[in-house]
């Protein structure tokens, strides 16, 4: 929008008419002022249409996502037979699906009973887009990581057995509970059991927040845009997605928001004991970060509550909720030995000396390149920075406008405004909104190598506040009341630019299964022939034999074969090097014995080049930096020791049997 | 008028030991997903359901109320497990009684709350459903069939290419000595090349082969397996097997080996 023209949206003439004024005046200061919002009262928006639920929008709506899944399964399988055409109709799809759904639940006219129905079923839509990437099993690094945890329950009947992919994992085994109780009951094997209980997640954690904006924003048109915002966070599509404890605890925090905000109204003590306090234990138990997120969140409401004028008896309240959240989480952590700090704290702290660095010129990471130096294309380039764009453009336009809703002054021209600092009246609207502070904070962590996983997981937290604080943008300033199919077609391109991008963002190229096998590259590095050697690994020496492996083998080894592998989380030493070494020396062998490896897996495929997500192992010292691939004599000379058998052999994958090296058979 | 809440305590109990009953026995062929259904209803509804209803009963339960009953279910369904674990009882049957009590236990509160005539007001957010035309509900209804019929197949398409994706023919091929007699190990072959081949065995140990198997034929995906006891005479020394593929008796297309220990008076097995 040209900052010279004023868009006069907001008086009482055109909140009620629904058509905008145009004033020109070329008054810079004025203009950017009005821009952000400066100034401006809270709007209230009209309430949502409270008619019934006509049935027959919605269900076109699904049927038409139904063509767009159609054509999505036929870009996975495209991309399977390596067209080159399959990614760019596969995000196209997804668009596909969005689009429709965006612009009714954008338009002022839509009921709010249908907001709720076409939230659902969109959201139902973009699972169904996800499970067509791996339609038969897990393909995701870390779905391999809580599968096995899930195994590991079934097959012992016990929680916290030790799982070397992931050692926190069994240790906040909520989403596994959940998981092997349907299995249990249902006989449905975990892949299927995964699915049903994700899908149940994802639907129920998409109408939690719209329910949760609707209390807080006090719109329902509102709480649907900022839905929709929220779905381009780089971690709703896939990664909360996928068989992952995030993917159950962002549920949980969800309807912690939820309850929180229900029982400022429907009756504080059932909600808070009876809601709030089983969801925040169970929190506890499920995920470390999102149950340290809603300690900080709480904490903060608490706070903002105590420190607002008028707020009698709604401290009390916020002080036991602040509480809850607080003490669960830290009693469980506490019970589990305190795990989350040595796998958090030196991810943290690696993330934030690389991004202090970055101010220091240091260079962080290369944008759009993997780490085995392919280059995302141009228009993926355009749609992730554009995403980023929009958000930051809508947060630019949304952030006064929703603290002016909250209640807090913005316009501080004189002394008496500023006593009157502490009268706002919406506590929760002011927290989501100063929520949105930590985006920034998260595009910067991604632009960093070691900081890029935190910056990537501070984004569903942070997409909290970032989707209702553009809802409001959306509402009161770009949008308005108004009902004509440009400015709703406009917002909803924009929406879906924030949708695709966050995909983009997250999964760029790789969101499909490639047609040709990829080193080191996760869900491009599972295929059957993998899996069916880690069967036979089963098979052949039963389960629970130690391995050593590279990054995917050890996973399918884990899983499929149901065998012990070496990590360095667990072992604290790394069995990469013994592969990578030219000569099995003295040191390698020290290392086998330490370690106790029985068995060693390499794959010759990794000979054939850099590995995509930069490590072929664990990341250690001399997993890192790689300028060329191993040679296949280093991966082979197991060949040359006597008393190594050589006992499995499928022309890419060769196993050892390294027992005889220990003297001991 | 808010609608009736359909799962009112008592209903929201008989429902929970219907599942809970479903889950625990065996289903009829062709049936199986109805224990399927049960089990979800068990873990991912009821619990929740029921201890909501005990503490609003008779009240509507609108889409927020529901969204809650799901979410506290799994909560429920985490600390239920919890508590199973320390008891040693994360089996089927700990599941369905722990997810029935706790639903009974809701269930049983609510008939008493409601007995005694705690009702609570009505949400100031609740909405009324409408009447709606049954014709526009029954193209509706076809409709949405529809939609679900293709978002199936296109589930079922994208099953099919994934399985339809091998990128790799291979041949698998091992010699795996046996745990306790490290002189006897098992041979075997598996057919991963998508078309049936041939192959040949040679077992060799310092260049004299001690054995040989003539040549097979594997379809795809086949396995044969054949037990191989090392002679005496190879004893102590490193037992190769070589695999010949298509008659291709010049080129070893695979290999794989064994180091068999030296020969003790207790090591001696028959052959």
């Amino acid at each position: 929008m040209n900052p010279a023209l004023q868009a006069d949206r907001e008086t009482p003439r055109s909140a009620t008419t629904g058509r905008s004024r145009l004033r020109f005046r070329v008054r810079p200061v004025a203009a950017v002022g009005r821009l952000i919002g400066w100034g401006e009262p809270g709007l209230a928006l009209p309430a949502a249409d409270d008619r019934a639920l006509d049935p027959l929008p919605p269900a076109m709506l699904a049927a038409n996502a139904g063509l767009a899944l159609l054509v999505a399964a036929v870009a996975a399988n495209g991309s399977r037979m390596g067209m080159v055409w399959a990614v760019p109709v596969f995000y196209g799809a997804v668009a596909w699906i969005f689009l429709p759904f965006a612009a009714r639940l954008l338009h002022p006219a839509t009921p709010r009973a249908e907001l709720v129905a076409d939230l659902g079923l969109l959201m139902a839509a973009l699972f169904v887009a996800r499970v067509i990437r791996e339609p038969m099993a897990f393909i995701d690094h870390d779905e391999f990581l809580h599968w096995s945890t899930a195994q590991s329950i079934i097959e012992t009947g016990a929680l916290f057995s030790p799982n070397p992919l992931l050692p926190v994992s069994p240790l906040y085994p909520g989403l596994e509970l959940v998981t092997t109780a349907i299995i249990h009951l249902s006989g449905l094997t975990v892949f299927d059991a995964s699915l049903a209980l994700l899908a149940v997640a994802r639907i129920t954690f998409i109408l939690t927040l719209f329910f949760t904006y609707e209390r807080i924003g006090g719109s329902a048109r509102i709480a649907a845009c900022g839905c929709l915002v929220y779905a381009g966070s780089s971690t709703f599509f896939v990664f909360d997605s996928q068989f992952s404890y995030e993917s159950l605890a962002v549920t949980f925090v969800g309807a912690l928001l939820l309850a929180e905000a229900r029982s400022v109204r429907e009756g504080r003590t059932r909600h808070i004991w009876l809601i709030f306090a089983p969801i925040a234990a169970a929190l506890g138990a499920t995920h470390h970060m999102s149950a340290f997120f809603a300690a900080i969140l709480f904490t903060t409401l608490a706070a903002l509550e105590y420190l607002r004028t008028g707020a009698g008896r709604a401290r009390g309240s916020a002080l036991l909720v602040a509480a809850l959240a607080v003490l669960l989480p830290v009693v469980w952590s506490n019970l589990m030995g305190n795990p989350s700090s040595g796998y958090l704290g030196p991810v943290i702290a690696g993330g934030l000396k690389e991004a202090i660095g970055l101010f220091g010129h240091a260079p962080g990471r290369k944008l759009f390149t993997s780490e085995d130096g392919s280059v995302a294309p141009l228009w993926e380039r355009l749609v992730a920075v554009g995403s980023v764009a929009l958000v930051a453009l809508g947060l630019l336009t949304g952030f006064l406008r929703a603290i002016a809703r909250s209640g807090l002054p913005v316009a501080w021209r004189t002394l008496s405004s500023l006593r009157r600092i502490r009268n706002w009246s919406n506590s929760r609207l002011l927290l989501l909104t100063l929520l949105t502070l930590a985006f920034p904070l998260s595009i910067l962590f991604r632009l960093t190598r070691s900081g890029w996983e935190i910056g990537n997981r501070v984004g569903p937290f942070s997409f909290f506040g970032v989707g209702l604080v553009i809802a409001i943008a959306v509402g009161a300033y770009w949008q308005g009341c108004s009902r004509r199919a440009g400015p709703v077609a406009a917002i909803a391109v924009a929406g879906c630019v924030i949708l695709v991008g966050g995909i983009i963002s997250a999964q760029g190229p790789r969101i499909l299964v490639p047609a040709q096998f990829e080193v080191s590259a996760d869900a491009a590095s599972i295929e059957p022939m993998s899996i069916s050697a880690a069967r036979w690994a089963k098979a052949w020496l039963g389960p629970g034999n130690l391995f050593a492996s590279d990054r995917i083998n050890r996973l399918l080894l884990s899983t499929y074969g149901r065998q012990g592998v070496a990590t360095t989380l667990q072992e604290g030493l790394d069995t990469g090097e013994i592969i990578m070494a030219r000569t099995l020396g003295w040191r390698e062998i020290s290392l086998l014995r330490e370690t106790g490896v029985e068995f060693v897996t390499v794959d010759l495929r990794l000979t054939t080049a850099l590995p995509t997500v930069g490590v072929y192992f664990d990341g250690g010292a001399a997993d890192q930096g790689h300028i060329r691939p191993p040679r296949a004599e280093a991966l082979l000379k197991f060949n040359l020791v006597p008393q190594i058998g050589r006992i499995f052999d499928d022309g890419y994958l060769v196993t050892y049997d390294v027992r005889g090296l220990r003297g001991t058979r | 008028m808010a609608p009736a809440d359909t799962t009112g305590p008592p209903r929201c109990g008989w429902l929970a030991s219907l599942c809970a009953v479903g889950t625990l026995l065996p289903s009829p062929e062709g049936l199986e997903f109805l224990r399927a259904l049960c089990a979800l209803g068990l873990v991912l509804y009821l619990p929740g359901a029921c201890v909501l209803q005990a503490a609003s009963p008779g009240r509507p339960a609108g889409t927020e109320m529901q969204v809650l009953r799901i979410t506290l279910s799994l909560a429920l369904a985490v600390l239920a497990g919890l508590c199973l674990n320390l008891a040693g009882a994360l089996t089927p049957h700990g599941w369905a009684l722990a997810l029935w009590c706790l639903s009974m236990a809701g269930s049983v509160a609510g008939v008493v709350t409601r007995r005694l005539g705690t009702e609570v007001g009505v949400s100031a957010l609740a909405r009324p459903p409408g009447r709606r035309g049954a014709g526009r509900t029954a193209t509706a209804a076809v409709i949405l069939c529809g939609a679900c019929l293709l978002a199936i197949c296109s589930l079922s398409l994208a099953r099919t290419g994934a399985l339809a994706h091998k990128e790799y023919r291979f041949t698998e091929f091992w010699l795996v000595p046996e745990i306790n007699r490290p002189t006897v190990a098992t041979l075997g072959v598996h057919n991963g090349e998508q078309v049936p081949t041939d192959y040949e065995v040679d077992v060799v140990a310092g260049g004299d082969v001690l054995a040989r198997w003539p040549a097979i034929t594997l379809s795809a995906g086949e396995t044969r397996t054949v037990p191989f006891a090392v002679p005496a005479s190879a004893f102590g020394r490193r037992v190769e097997a070589w695999l010949y593929k298509d008659g291709e008796r010049n080129r070893v297309y695979r290999k794989v080996w064994m180091a068999v220990p030296g020969v003790t008076r207790s090591s001696r097995f028959e052959e």
